[in-house]
């Protein structure tokens, strides 16, 4: 029987395609300026919302703990509430607890050198609890301090005003001094992040001397986490328990969603893709239009609508191909020329596959669109002259 | 050999009292080896016969069998399948891809049968119309004599049954006229398809081995003509 042999793609569909697509002069230049857009701000925009993730849980993500006590109902990290100290106690009490630490977050005025003040988040965990976290009682020691000192992040060292080591400056009620730049814990909520040893901390927070803003906990091994965490929350009702991946969580989604920072981000690489689809649409749509003839002789000559698809899809393909990599590398050197005032800013590696994924799916959606007229076309016009 | 019969072919356009029968109660039976030829004025329903011989349209009523079987009652995309593979079609203003070359043209027609579209299947076809040595060209760098020979090369390429050519020396000055003329009616006599080319150029009648005329969307006169019709 006829038209059981058929393949959407060929050597002579898609040589055909791609001369016509070069021979479309100015519309293929701005459609591949509009898929390089597209594909540039989806992926610039999804680094920001990605680094704004990881960022909005960098200090949790950091400490070495298993689970967290917080106050009830706290939102995230920055935002803890003092809670007693002897939560720590009580938490070892319960099976499978091996060690219990303290944490200190709060917020402070710091005065600058030239007299103005701004707020920080001070932020000390006992040292065998810090993970990650600058070593500042180390740090203090090289400078010759034991006490009192200061480490800031790199990148809020204009803000602070810090010109250099052994500076002494006010915080709070006390004298601290600072004592190094540490890298990798820049601030995104527009306060610096201060990092002080835990009994510094404390006392630039003025917090009485049983109060606490978190209690860190280590899992002995063997024992199950979530078995644990929910000992811990039936023991002690009046107190928020996390694993540390819950917490981080709960902190992303708090300045994600709340903040409206994780829909402005969102929205913005969702217009990029608009942005792209209506351009290759247009571009892609008025070259088909333009050979509305060939795609009649090819349906006229035993084309299916298949075919016509398929040399359209691949010219929408091949757009996204070539505007697509010229946007992708795009991403990392604006990345890097904006880092210094958007400090947060990661580009994943991932972002390349998400947005080739994206820009696929787009193009297959511009040809879907922009192959209706050579679908429609009726075959019976090749035979007017 | 292959055969056609058309039988009470109906085929209108339009509704109530605008509708007009391009094509009226044809009967026709038309064989392999024969180079026909149908003409007639503007509006007596050539192009409309073209249509439906080659499963472009569907006729309203009446039967159209190629080799026993009703085309007439093809859903479209049988319609579709059956004219990719059995027919052939040969247009007024060539139609060729510009973005081709001649050999590519032929091998596009042939991917697009789903038929192996190699270099060699679309020179012996090229070859059998003489340009053997313009396959690199594009149609742009070709005479307008020199496109229609592709665009027949292109039509017999995957050995249809029938082959449908529309005003095919319109376009063309008297000697390349003569030579697609000449091209077609041999195709008829060597390869014993069925042959049909609807024309206004009285140049083409003299080649033509049966001469059908229509008017008012009903054969006028048949007849058959020449030692071409013999052969």
């Amino acid at each position: 029987m006829w038209g059981d042999r058929h393949r959407w793609f060929g050597r002579m569909k898609f040589a055909l395609a791609v001369r016509n697509l070069l021979r479309s002069g100015a519309r293929l230049w701005v459609s591949l300026f509009g898929i390089a857009f597209a594909t540039f701000l989806m992926g610039f925009q999804g680094s920001l919302l990605y680094g704004f993730t990881l960022a909005a849980s960098r200090i949790v993500d950091a400490v070495d703990a298993d689970l967290l006590i917080v106050g009830k109902g706290t939102p995230t990290f920055e935002y803890v509430s003092p809670i007693p100290e002897r939560y720590a106690t009580l938490s070892l009490g319960v099976d499978g607890i091996a060690d219990a630490g303290r944490g200190i977050v709060g917020w402070a005025p710091i005065q600058r050198p030239n007299g103005e003040h701004t707020n920080v988040a001070v932020v000390g965990i006992e040292r065998r609890f810090r993970g990650r976290l600058p070593d500042v009682f180390d740090l203090a020691a090289e400078e010759g301090r034991s006490h009192w000192a200061l480490a800031i992040d790199a990148t809020d060292a204009s803000v602070l005003q810090y010109a250099g080591a052994s500076r002494a400056v006010q915080i709070g009620s006390h004298r601290g001094h600072y004592v190094a730049e540490v890298h990798g814990f820049s601030s995104f909520i527009g306060s610096p992040y201060v990092f002080a040893d835990y009994v510094d901390a404390h006392n630039y927070l003025n917090l009485e001397s049983t109060q606490v803003s978190l209690v860190l906990l280590r899992v002995a091994p063997g024992h199950d986490l979530l078995a644990v965490r929910d000992a811990l929350r039936a023991r002690l009702s009046d107190v928020d328990v996390w694993t540390q991946s819950e917490l981080a969580w709960k902190s992303r989604l708090f300045w994600l969603v709340q903040t409206g920072a994780g829909a402005a981000l969102s929205l913005a690489a969702i217009l990029g893709f608009l942005i792209g689809l209506v351009v290759v649409v247009q571009t892609i749509y008025s070259i088909t239009a333009d050979s509305i003839d060939e795609y009649a002789t090819m349906k006229a000559i035993g084309a299916t609508n298949g075919d016509v698809r398929a040399v359209v899809l691949i010219q929408s393909f091949v757009c996204g191909v070539v505007g697509g990599s010229a946007g992708l590398v795009l991403i990392r050197p604006f990345a890097a020329l904006v880092r210094p005032a958007v400090t947060w800013i990661t580009v994943p590696s991932f972002i390349y596959g998400l947005v080739g994924v994206a820009i696929a799916l787009l193009c297959a959606a511009a040809s879907l669109i922009a192959a209706h007229p050579a679908v429609a076309v009726d075959p019976g016009r090749v035979f007017r002259a | 050999m292959p055969n056609v019969e058309m039988r009470d072919v109906t085929l209108s356009f339009g509704t109530g009292p605008a509708r007009a029968f391009a094509l009226n109660g044809i009967n026709l039976a038309l064989c392999g080896g024969v180079f026909t030829v149908v003409s007639g004025p503007s509006g007596s329903g050539k192009t409309s016969l073209l249509s439906v011989l080659g499963a472009m349209l569907a006729p309203d009523s009446g039967a159209v069998e190629v080799n026993g079987t009703d085309i007439a009652a093809f859903r479209s995309a049988h319609r579709s399948a059956f004219r990719r593979d059995m027919i052939g079609y040969v247009f007024q203003l060539f139609r060729l891809m510009p973005a081709l070359n001649a050999e590519e043209n032929i091998r596009l027609a042939l991917e697009l049968r789903g038929q192996h579209s190699d270099r060699r299947r679309a020179r012996d076809a090229l070859e059998l119309v003489g340009l053997a040595d313009k396959a690199h060209l594009r149609p742009q760098e070709m005479s307008g004599g020199e496109q229609q020979r592709v665009a027949i090369a292109r039509a017999i390429a995957h050995r249809p049954l029938i082959l449908l050519a529309d005003e095919p020396t319109a376009s063309l000055d008297s000697a390349n006229g003569l030579n697609v003329t000449k091209l077609l009616a041999d195709l008829a006599a060597d390869t014993q398809r069925i042959v049909v080319a609807v024309t206004h150029d009285p140049r083409v009648l003299p080649h033509a081995g049966r001469i059908i005329s229509l008017a008012d969307g009903r054969v006028a006169t048949d007849q058959l003509c020449s030692a071409r019709s013999q052969s």
